[in-house]
């Protein structure tokens, strides 16, 4: 790929040539009605050479006479003047208002923002502070209302969980689909298979992290049903459409942005000191005096470096662009680096009756990965290590090696560096359309896609480590290839008569994502010194994975504008998935939507307090379909291990571990969304309102198989949830002038979910406990409650011999199972995001604040940290340490699950744009700092009351469930941009 | 020119959609379905394969619930260290229906009976159906299915017999059998493969003896399942297997060690290697006993989980000189160069005969330990040893037979039996005389300890609801456990065993 982007610079570049006869230079002065206008572009038609005005408006440029200028700048109406005899040309623009008007990206096309009948909302980058953001889709927390994510850790690059409108699915995954430019992507990433040994476990990697921010121009998110629908049966979870920037006709120039960031951990976790804990174990400590925690945090530095060229001329624009990001975590051992190109072209020909569209972006990331074991066992990952090591023992003992002292306590610092562990990959997706208007009012589009992630692993346990030395050592080899193939093609027909217009769009879409993985596991080495580029080992054991899925979807759309004042817009896909049965394959998904433009009817007419007003109403119909590949179908897996040994000989099994649903369907939400939008006193202030009532039903549900079955479970289309919320974004001007501007923006969603419906009505558990001697489960799926409920003992206090005292709900003096209630609730009410952005001359200052109320986390890692029975030999905090020895709390009480509510100050930037009129060379020049996680109001006493580790059972995933989880990075990061 | 342009566009666009492709037939790569599994005769060899890895229940599962709920096995919570209600339940006879240890087992059970189900439902429909060698195949997953359901008879007594694929939308019933018809059902299976199975087969895969005895366990039992004693049955499947060529072996350890191939003593095995896999991978019963600073002593590659132990009185029923005793872990422990050993608390390890705390709250060295089955030969990953277990052993058949002469004959019928296998317990030996049932009890305690029997033994021989350490008399009802509540919620024509 990067070769490519080489070869293809200097033919791009002879674009940029023209050819020059009689020459003169023209200048004059380019103005409104009311002022001049600096920086718009003028160019001679059919090149690339133009110019810009300067700061009062003037400009000159060497023409032929008989060239034609085209003079264009934002917000205003395109002129086109044909060079006389004149030197002198002053031109004088208008106000477009049309043009001034947003327009949104939305599923297979573009439209105005007031033309909406969905609801959807939009962010531009460049109005946004991004910080040091690793992955597109953190941008829109706190921005755009009804967004929640929650990382799964704090790793660079590490995935996050995302929910638009809340929690839809109970097995299958509530993710929403991403669109980036126009191509439907994949994020499911297998995890490394290496048996019953978590040893290995770390976060997944975030696909999206490929995406270099600096290349995103806008982030759409689509919410309702009717915005949604034509994405069908994978619309239910909404839909992020992320574009791209390309090229702008006549503007070149070349672009440097670049920052530096120095991050730690916000927050650490309480716990005994070497003095304190010397003062209730006084046998068998160490001399010294570590704070494991110190030991393994860090001050992570993070540098970025993006460079991007951009121009071209009216027939072929271009944006290039590399980057290049290394981020340090701020637990030792763990990086991510990566290196980006993207390339998107546009080129019209045959006076622009074919337009195509190249876009192409190749990045290479790696990471450097800790074991991070975040469930289950006893040995545990360098943070678990880290709260439980003796604060009395040394990092290295006295000739330099590092102190192992215990069996079950590993020396985290050990761990981190005796353990090598990294992912290298490379992700290229290319695509090119071509869209052909046959006619001025229909135009034909193809749209051709191919999106390649090669991803490889390489583990290296070495002898001397405390996990790999018992078995002399373990290499990780894994080589995977996940990728996705499209073909779209689609036709737009648009009509007007009068005061009324229709458009109509029909296509065709075939996609095909694939999944190729192979590892090989070795143990027994002989030495280190090969780690993992040489497994001729003892032991070897090999494993194969290769399977596809195939969508394919006819989707259709007609929009209807009567007379500016009611919009119509109805959708229908039908869409086959190889998901599912021969029988269940296609289904169809509709939706209707319907919008009144108040404030362009008579009675309006004579009001200039409302500039918007309106309402919208949608219905309809979209899928889930995140299950595994072939859940319809009895396979028989051929393992390698856990097979018989007949005779002499090791025979491999065939097994069947899976019940086969012949009847599996997609999951059904039915969403009606009914909202306002609208913009008051000169649109010094807008903001809409949305009301959505989501109703998922037949929902993909692992049910507990009746026996003797392969299993203990099957997925079924059973069981019925809602969401109903509000949503409400405003946006004030509080300040507009030539020295002042002032902008700030509130959005806020407030989101219930409730369980409707379940298999027989039973109750279904998830949020699996973990810990040291830990069993069971933290939440309940329970009809009539939220999904991620919290359920146990109601802790009331510690009584005077030691003992927890729980609630005896039923007064019949015993504590069983009985008396177990609901505990809280993992899923937030409310939550919302405040921005500000103030500019004053070049000064510029953002801040962004954001918080979420009603929430709780399961703290699971304080529940560990607190047993008494931590004593001695692992590190407790006070409360753990004055309880009864060797005693042993309970983890299914409501002691460990807290009320997560927080205010975060998530975002202050403080910029300075230079003056740099007087240079010529030099467009323009910003210099900022930012700080970002800065400070955080809670009560929560984990690192971050923002997480989600997966603790979810094979039937439902869990929510808000923290133990030991990799915490959030605080940052102060000096950032440059600069362009020629 | 332009409309030729046009009108190509538009006719290659109209083709495109006409003859779009709607091909949605995508197979699994890595994974075998109905159209590629089992064209050849060998695969079948590999279907057995994984019929038989479905007996990885025994070591966890099974071993967990029928050991801690007799006289020979407690998981006690050590500080938070196996802090699970549901186990310490089942020593103390108060589980409830919910209890997930119980579930387990029964789900492990139904794995087994599924995977033999389809096998046998794939090879009834293949062109292999007539083969010789399929045929035994097909016998061998019947004894199998037979063998669990065996043990559903044992521990849940009435529940529905599927012999095909289940449709999950048309669940199974119990409520029109009873225990007598699970009873039947296993009786009459295993009286025809007794016909089906081979005289003798590789090792590692049962011969038609391992049905004989079988047939006997049932028989002895069957006063239990069923109100009618069939002691002469029992004896006469007993006398079928002493006049076979499986034999007692001279050492007592050698029937258990790493190195256990082909001991004539075996009947049946759960056949176990380290390096190539282990027949399931739950091969774990030496890890839930051995305290983690044992790890270096026994070579294995991880810590273990020092969980079970055996409780005092179970302990002292072996007179000392006994030979069996060697399985015992007791007292202050040393390493293999004797030097101290400690708990990972740092604390020293001696495992205690009589617990210092209870079994709500012990301490990491409370309990001896059972370690029957010594590691050895090359350990590879976590949970596999190279023992293979013995599910089915001759002396149990000589036990056995014992048992049934003096239910008929009265104490010292079986005498010569039961020093037969006595013998080779002690250097000098110490034979029994005149022995009545309780001796016997006790004698088959310190012959089959921590093989999965107690509990059988303890309800047999009406001691089941005894008290014993941590234990008090328990109800009459729960010589039988619950249909799980899980299996009601998943199938609610499921009825309830009585008194739950």
């Amino acid at each position: 790929m990067k070769r490519l982007v080489l070869l293809m610079f200097p033919v791009l570049l002879l674009f940029g040539t023209s050819l020059y006869g009689q020459e003169k230079t023209i200048s004059g002065n380019v103005s409104d009605a009311t002022e001049s206008l600096p920086g718009v572009n003028i160019l001679i038609k059919g090149t690339s050479t133009g110019t810009v005005t300067d700061f009062d408006g003037n400009y000159s440029l060497k023409v032929n006479e008989g060239d034609v200028l085209v003079v264009s700048y934002l917000g205003y109406a395109t002129q086109e003047i044909t060079v006389g005899a004149q030197d002198v040309i002053d031109i004088s623009l208008l106000e477009d208002t049309q043009q001034l008007e947003e327009i949104v990206v939305i599923g297979y096309g573009t439209e105005k923002k007031s033309d909406a009948t969905g609801a959807l909302e939009s962010i531009e980058a460049s109005k946004i502070n991004k910080g040091a953001t690793t992955s597109p889709e953190m941008l829109l927390n706190g921005r755009v209302a009804g967004v929640q994510i929650s990382p799964n850790s704090g790793q660079p690059g590490a995935e996050q969980n995302v929910r638009i409108r809340g929690v839809n699915s109970i097995s299958a995954s509530s993710e929403p689909l991403y669109v980036i430019d126009g191509v439907p992507i994949d994020n499911n990433r297998s995890e490394i298979a290496v048996g019953n040994d978590a040893a290995v476990n770390s976060s997944k990697l975030n696909p999206l992290s490929m995406i270099a921010p600096n290349d995103i121009e806008s982030i759409t998110v689509l919410k309702d049903a009717s915005a949604t629908a034509i994405y069908g049966s994978r619309g239910a979870n909404g839909v992020i459409i992320i574009k791209t920037k390309s090229g702008v006709a006549g503007f070149s120039s070349v672009s440097y942005d670049s920052y530096l960031s120095l991050g730690s951990v916000s927050n650490k976790i309480d716990l005994l000191s070497a003095d304190d804990y010397r003062s209730f174990v006084n046998s068998g400590n160490g001399n010294a005096s570590t704070d494991w925690q110190d030991e393994i945090f860090r001050s992570a530095i993070t540098t970025n470096h993006s460079l991007s060229f951009t121009g071209g001329g009216n027939n072929t624009q271009y944006r290039g662009s590399i980057g290049y990001l290394n981020q340090e975590g701020v637990v030792i051992g763990t990086n991510l680096e990566t290196i980006n190109g993207r390339l998107n072209v546009n080129q019209s020909f045959f006076e622009d009756r074919l337009k195509v569209q190249y876009n192409i972006s190749s990045t290479r990331y790696s990471t450097d990965n800790i074991i991070e074991q975040q469930t289950g066992g006893v040995s545990g990952g360098i943070i678990n290590n880290a709260l439980k090591a003796d604060p009395t023992q040394p990092v290295l003992n006295a000739d330099g090696s590092f102190n192992e002292w215990a069996s079950q306590v590993f020396n985290p610092v050990a761990l981190a560096n005796q353990v090598d562990d990294m992912t290298e990959g490379n992700r290229l997706i290319g695509s090119i359309s071509a869209e052909y208007n046959v006619l001025e009012d229909l135009s034909i589009k193809v749209n051709l896609a191919n999106d390649v992630d090669n991803q490889k692993r390489r583990i290296f346990q070495s002898l001397a480590s405390a996990i790999g030395g018992p078995i002399s050592g373990r290499a990780i080899r894994e080589e995977a290839q996940y990728s996705n193939q499209l073909l779209e093609t689609y036709l737009n027909y648009s009509l007007k008569f009068k005061e009324n217009s229709l458009s109509v769009l029909g296509g065709y879409s075939w996609q095909e994502f694939d999944t190729d993985v192979t590892n090989v596991i070795a143990t027994g080495f002989d030495s280190d010194n090969l780690g993992f580029n040489n497994i001729n080992a003892q032991n070897q054991n090999a494993f194969a994975l290769k399977e596809s899925n195939r969508l394919i979807s006819f989707f259709g759309r007609l929009n209807l504008n009567l007379g500016y004042k009611y919009l119509i817009t109805a959708t229908l896909r039908g869409d086959g998935s190889s998901k599912f049965g021969p029988e269940n394959r296609w289904g169809v998904f509709p939706s209707a939507a319907f919008a009144w433009k108040i404030v362009n009817e008579g009675f309006m007419a004579n009001q200039d307090f409302f500039t918007n007003l309106k309402l919208r109403l949608g219905y309809g119909v979209t899928g889930n379909q995140n299950i595994g590949n072939f859940r319809y179908l009895s396979t028989v897996n051929v393992n390698q291990v856990g097979g018989a040994v007949f005779g002499n000989q090791y025979v491999l099994p065939y097994s069947y571990t899976s019940i086969p649903n012949p009847n599996l369907q997609w999951e059904e939400t039915s969403q009606f969304n009914i909202g306002l939008d609208f913009g008051i006193i000169k649109d010094k202030i807008t903001g809409s309102i949305d009301f959505y009532n989501k109703v998922t039903d037949n929902l993909l549900l692992e049910v507990p198989a009746p026996q003797p079955s392969v299993s203990g479970v099957y997925l079924d289309n059973i069981g019925e949830m809602t969401n109903t919320g509000v949503e409400l974004n405003l946006n004030y001007s509080a300040l507009r002038s030539k020295e002042w501007n002032w902008d700030l923006n509130f959005n806020l969603a407030y989101n219930q979910n409730e369980i409707k419906e379940l298999f027989n009505g039973n109750d279904i558990t998830t949020g699996v406990i973990s810990g040291a001697g830990a069993a069971g489960q933290s939440q309940i799926i329970r009809v009539g409650e939220s999904i991620g409920s919290f359920y146990g003992f109601e802790f009331e206090n510690i009584d005077g011999n030691g003992a927890e005292v729980f609630r005896d709900i039923n007064n019949d003096d015993i504590i069983d199972d009985n008396d177990r209630v609901i505990l809280g609730k993992a899923l937030p009410d409310v939550v919302w995001g405040l921005n500000s952005r103030l500019a004053h001359k070049g000064f510029d200052f953002g801040i962004l604040i954001r918080g979420q109320n009603g929430l709780s986390v399961f703290n699971n890692t304080r529940a560990e940290i607190t047993q008494p029975s931590r004593l001695p030999g692992q590190n407790t905090n006070l409360e753990g340490a004055q309880g009864r020895q060797n005693d042993a709390y309970l983890y299914t009480s409501s002691r460990w699950i807290e009320d997560a509510s927080f205010i975060k100050l998530d975002n202050i930037t403080l910029g300075y744009t230079f003056n740099t009129e007087k240079l010529g060379f030099l467009k323009n020049a910003r210099l900022y700092v930012t700080a970002q996680n800065l400070i955080i109001i809670t009560d929560y006493l984990g690192y971050d009351p923002e997480v989600n580790i997966n603790a979810g059972t094979s039937t439902a995933l869990s929510y808000g469930v923290d133990y030991t989880a990799y915490p959030q990075i605080r940052s102060v990061l000096f950032g440059l941009n600069v362009s020629f | 020119m332009k409309n030729i342009i046009n009108y190509s566009f538009i006719v290659s666009f109209l083709l495109f959609s006409v003859f779009a492709c709607t091909d949605l037939e995508v197979l699994p790569d890595s994974q075998l379905t109905s159209s590629n599994a089992f064209k050849n005769k060998n695969e079948f060899l590999n279907g057995l394969s994984g019929v038989y890895s479905t007996l990885g229940v025994y070591g966890d599962q099974l071993f967990k619930v029928n050991e801690t709920s007799s006289d020979e096995a407690i998981v006690p919570a050590r500080g938070a260290d196996w802090k699970a209600p549901p186990l310490q339940n089942l020593h103390k006879h108060t589980w409830q229906v919910s209890n997930g240890e119980i579930n387990g087992a029964y789900e492990a059970l139904s794995r087994g009976i599924a995977q033999a189900n389809i096998f046998m439902g794939v090879i009834a429909e293949s062109d292999f159906a007539d083969d010789s060698e399929v045929k035994i195949m097909n016998a061998e997953a019947r004894f199998l299915r037979a063998f669990y359901y065996y043990n559903m008879l044992d521990m849940f007594g009435d529940v529905p017999i599927v012999t095909e694929p289940i449709d999950p939308s048309d669940p199974p019933s119990n409520k029109n059998t009873d225990r007598t018809d699970v009873y039947n059902f296993v009786i009459s299976e295993l009286e025809t493969l007794t016909l089906e199975l081979p005289e003798t087969n590789d090792y590692g895969r049962v011969d038609r003896y391992a049905a004989y005895f079988l047939l006997a366990k049932t028989y002895i039992n069957a006063e239990v399942f069923t109100g009618n004693p069939e002691l002469d049955k029992a004896i006469e499947n007993c006398d079928k297997l002493i006049n076979s060529s499986y034999q007692l072996s001279d050492d007592f350890s050698s029937v258990f060690a790493w190195n256990n191939d082909n001991n004539l003593e075996n009947i049946f095995v759960w056949r176990s290697d380290s390096q190539t896999g282990n027949w399931g991978s739950s091969y774990i019963i030496h890890n839930f006993t051995l305290n983690q600073g044992l790890q270096q002593r026994y070579g294995m590659p991880n810590a273990p989980w020092n969980g079970f132990s055996t409780i005092g009185s179970f302990y002292r029923s072996f007179s000392p000189g006994d030979l069996r005793s060697y399985i015992f872990l007791e007292g202050n422990q040393l390493g293999s160069n004797g030097e101290q050993l400690f708990d990972r608390f740092g604390d020293t390890l001696n495992f205690t005969i009589d617990y210092v705390g209870d079994i709500d709250n012990a301490t990491q060295s409370d309990g001896v330990r059972v370690l029957k089955y010594v590691p050895g030969g090359n350990l590879s990953a976590c949970c596999f040893l190279n023992n293979d277990f013995a599910v089915f052993r001759f002396a149990d058949v000589l036990l056995m037979k014992a048992e049934a002469l003096i239910r008929k004959n009265g104490p010292g019928a079986g005498d010569e039996l039961i020093n037969n296998v006595r013998e080779r317990a002690f250097t000098t030996p110490q034979p029994l005389t005149n022995v009545d049932l309780d001796e016997l009890l006790a004698e088959r305690g310190r012959e089959f300890a921590w093989e999965l029997w107690r509990r059988n033994d303890l309800i047999r021989f009406g001691k089941f609801n005894d008290s014993w350490e941590y234990k008090n008399q328990s109800e009459p009802f729960r010589t039988l456990f619950p249909i799980p509540q899980q299996q009601i919620d998943a199938n609610p024509n499921l009825e309830q065993n009585p008194g739950y």
